[in-house]
């Protein structure tokens, strides 16, 4: 077993114990903290599993594994932000309505305070 | 019976201009008013309660389609049967108020445009604006079908059907040509007439060079995607 080997598994590690660190201090909602705790959990797994990749790689043709996780991370990655963006427009119209709406109870309570001091 | 009309000011840091601009609206009784404060953060709000002016004031600033999208939200609300979108900055002129209403309610459109080149008018404008007026005109014939010669023009008129649907769906910025498009695209009648334009009272165009290169590219993108796919 080589050093890299050890570094990954040991930061796969750490990034499993921050995500339920984070998760048991209801840093992190419900959906969002399950979502990272899959991800952690096959990151783990994916470390331990090193060997295997290398061979696995080989067999379809990649000389070069960190070329292959490299890719995928990448898929993950950009799927993640497409999906951020998703929820930040959602937030945002969200936040748009919101405005609107309190903007229309400020007004009808100022035209019920004008209408009791006039009575 | 009469209908019911609102005239909707958006308005964001407007103190120099909102004042001239209201009064002039205060003298139509036929015709409600709403000044939509856009989180200003000049005295606006101050001047809009000293004055007892008719308005809603957003906590945050959404921007022209948030703001105006209260307006018609507003008109919703309140039962109004025709809304009309009317610039703080003093460029409207109040003058063709009823000239908007009465052709609108001739022609039986869902939205009618006020137009400052369907006949020769006072207006000049930037020559980036202009590139950018027939460049939509364009777009417009292609992609929507219908000749508007004043697409960026603010000042516009819709009915009651239009007033509902913007109510729920409006562009958040740069909404002018887009909803142009959207409407023609679901069938409803766009017409444009005459109007005058003034130069602005006070603060300055919103577009720059650059924010109308974006404009464009915008408009042109979200107006090919959602009309054909």
């Amino acid at each position: 077993m080589n050093t890299v080997y050890l570094i990954v598994i040991a930061s796969s590690l750490f990034f499993l114990f921050v995500v339920i660190g984070m998760t048991a201090k209801n840093k992190l909602t419900d959906q969002y903290a399950f979502m990272w705790l899959t991800f952690s959990i096959i990151g783990v797994v994916l470390a331990f599993a090193l060997p295997y990749l290398n061979d696995f790689a080989r067999a379809i043709g990649i000389s070069y594994l960190p070329s292959l996780i490299f890719l995928l991370a990448f898929l993950v990655v950009l799927s993640l932000l497409i999906y951020h963006t998703h929820l930040l427009s959602k937030q945002e119209h969200r936040i748009k309505t919101l405005v609107q709406d309190v903007a229309f109870l400020q007004r009808e309570i100022q035209e019920v305070r004008k209408e009791d001091s006039r009575s | 019976m009469t209908s019911k009309i609102l005239i909707i000011v958006p308005a964001y840091n407007e103190e120099q201009a909102i004042v001239g601009t209201v009064q002039q609206l205060e003298q139509f009784d036929e015709y409600d008013y709403v000044v939509i404060n856009d989180g200003s953060t000049d005295r606006t709000k101050e001047i809009l309660e000293a004055h007892n002016f008719s308005h809603v004031t957003l906590p945050l600033n959404l921007g022209i389609g948030g703001a105006v999208q209260t307006g018609f939200r507003y008109a919703e609300r309140f039962g109004y049967d025709y809304a009309i979108q009317l610039d703080a900055d003093g460029q409207h002129d109040p003058e063709d108020l009823h000239h908007l209403v009465a052709e609108m309610k001739k022609r039986d459109v869902d939205m009618l445009i006020g137009s400052r080149f369907l006949e020769k008018s006072n207006y000049k404008g930037s020559w980036t604006r202009r590139v950018g007026i027939l460049y939509f005109n364009y777009l417009l014939r292609l992609i929507a079908r219908v000749n508007i010669t004043d697409p960026t023009s603010g000042y516009r008129i819709v009915n009651r059907r239009v007033i509902e649907w913007f109510a729920k769906d409006y562009p958040v910025d740069y909404p002018e040509v887009e909803v142009i498009v959207k409407l023609a695209r679901k069938g409803f009648k766009v017409e444009e007439t005459k109007v005058e334009m003034n130069a602005r009272q006070g603060g300055a165009s919103s577009i720059t060079p650059g924010k109308s290169v974006y404009y464009m590219a915008k408009v042109t993108f979200f107006s090919l995607i959602r009309s054909y796919i």
